[in-house]
């Protein structure tokens, strides 16, 4: 039970994931360069765990600490980015299928440096032992509750989630503001103002390269600065020109006809994209610059409309 | 493969004009004998005006209503896409004032698809555009014809000639006025609705022919856009 101030906030601070502002006790330490002393090699995770495995008898702890050494050691950070991001979204839903190539080598790219999610399988695994372990110990009980269940674990209670808790906010704070793509900032200033807003990391690896805007991870999503004029959003502004990059999209185009496939409705987004644009450049050229063998299809999909210019 | 789009473009008159879309599609059902159109999700579209009005009002623009609304129609719906299904692209209800005009447009994406001309030309007398053609993929390309639009931003005159080109009275006088296009040396030109139909030659326009493209090459001259 959390009665004053000081427990409330202990508990928060410990347990990040409840706090509605999401962070924890290290968010204060993020700013300085106390994090840099902190960071975590696969070696020192397994030189850990193996000195701890040598006095540690309880199976959960041990379970706990071949987990940790698994998701941190160097046997994980060996392997291969498909065998990794296997192991990772093994539990999610399975869409690499439905998926072009392209756009499963850009999702490997934006997945597999977050190391929350290897946190999260942590606890999973734990859990998995304790049941085991509560299954062989009860074995002939019956269905016969434990009354001493909660005395059994409590002098673990600390040693279990301690751990998780110091590497969870480690590596969250690794996480938190990583710049993902390092590139430099465009200065070019104008009637607009720039801001930063989460996109799908789809084609956002090309609007980076393109507009020289860093990428940032944050929260679990991509953030990357986009020029806002009129309460439209274009990917860059410079030399009085705003320019929309759009990505690779030559799986969305027919070969035979040329044009964008009509079931997917992307000529009709595009050409809502564009008059959003057009009318709050207010004169001002906007330049769509699109892959070389995409140019007629863009060109057919806006072709009534003028002040927009499509460039490969 | 060349595919072919017809095109009609209406100066912003402020309202959606439901009534005429609804001739409109009336047409499109018997020029393609489809047993109805289908909106961009696969669902028949009740050929009504409140009907109409429901899907235009649900298409506004999001972020500016004085655009208007664009929304797309098929004669199969769009799953089932297949070789013998037309789109029908429509954008309506632009404010005047606005830098975009009115759009009524069927695309087909074969030249089997074209439909008679004087399907295209009922189309003309409901919507009566300022500007109405039948395009081809291959020869817009060949011109440059999206370009050549760039810089005539306000539609003031017409980008290229095209084998079926209507043009209202505003738009001819760009080209040397009405007087001056009757006399044009193609296979014919004539009143038709507010403007001037020209057709380069009598069927359709076909940009691997050489006789074609000499005759429109010509007729570009002729109205000094080349």
């Amino acid at each position: 039970m959390l009665e004053t101030e000081k427990q409330r906030r202990w508990w928060f601070a410990t347990h990040p994931e409840f706090s509605s502002k999401g962070t924890g006790h290290r968010s204060r330490a993020q700013k300085s360069d106390h994090d840099k002393s902190e960071k975590i090699s696969p070696e020192a995770v397994d030189a850990y765990v193996d000195e701890q495995l040598e006095h540690e008898r309880d199976p959960v702890i041990i379970q706990l600490l071949k987990s940790t050494k698994f998701w941190f050691g160097t046997e994980f950070a060996s392997k291969s980015p498909e065998e990794r991001h296997a192991l990772l979204w093994e539990d999610e839903e399975d869409t690499r299928d439905e998926k072009t190539e392209e756009e499963v080598s850009v999702d490997l790219v934006f997945q597999l440096p977050r190391p929350r999610k290897a946190v999260d399988k942590i606890p999973m695994d734990v859990a998995d032992a304790y049941r085991q372990w509560t299954d062989t110990r009860d074995e002939g009980k019956g269905v016969e509750s434990d009354p001493h269940t909660y005395l059994d674990l409590f002098p673990y209670r600390r040693l279990a989630t301690a751990p998780i808790q110091t590497f969870r906010n480690l590596l969250r704070n690794m996480a938190r503001g990583t710049v993902v793509s390092a590139a430099k900032r465009a200065a070019s200033e104008g009637p607009g103002k720039w801001k930063e807003v989460a996109r799908s990391p789809l084609r956002l690896q090309h609007q980076s390269k393109m507009s020289n805007q860093p990428i940032r991870d944050h929260n679990g999503k991509l953030w990357i600065r986009e020029y806002d004029l009129n309460g439209v959003k274009f990917d860059d502004y410079k030399n009085g020109k705003l320019y929309e990059y759009k990505g690779p999209m030559g799986n969305l185009i027919n070969r035979k006809t040329g044009e964008f496939y009509p079931s997917c409705n992307v000529a009709k987004g595009h050409k809502i994209e564009a008059e959003a644009q057009v009318r709050a450049a207010k004169g001002i050229p906007v330049i769509w610059r699109v892959g070389e063998n995409q140019v007629e299809a863009f060109k057919k999909a806006l072709g009534n409309m003028t002040r927009i210019s499509i460039v490969p | 493969m060349s595919g072919y789009i017809f095109r009609q473009r209406c100066r912003p008159r402020g309202d959606f004009r439901i009534n005429e879309i609804l001739r409109f599609l009336h047409i499109v059902h018997a020029a393609f004998k489809c047993p109805a159109v289908y909106d961009g999700k696969g669902k028949p579209v009740e050929l009504t005006v409140q009907a109409l009005e429901r899907i235009v009002k649900r298409e506004v623009h999001k972020i500016f209503p004085s655009i208007g609304a664009t929304f797309d129609l098929f004669t199969i719906p769009p799953k089932k896409w297949d070789k013998n299904t037309v789109r029908i692209e429509i954008h309506t209800g632009t404010q005047p004032g606005e830098v975009f005009v009115d759009a009524y447009d069927i695309d087909l994406s074969e030249r089997r698809k074209v439909p008679a001309f004087e399907y295209l030309k009922t189309s003309i007398g409901i919507f009566k555009p300022f500007e109405a053609f039948l395009a081809e993929d291959a020869n817009e390309t060949r011109l440059d014809a999206y370009n050549r639009q760039q810089l005539i931003p306000k539609f003031d005159k017409p980008a290229i000639i095209r084998g079926f080109h209507y043009l209202d009275e505003f738009m001819i006088r760009s080209i040397g006025g009405i007087n001056y296009c009757l006399k044009a040396s193609v296979w014919r030109v004539e009143r038709f609705c507010e403007g001037v139909l020209i057709q380069l030659i009598p069927g359709l326009f076909d940009s691997k022919n050489p006789e074609h493209l000499r005759i429109q090459q010509e007729a570009m001259k002729y109205f000094r856009l080349m």
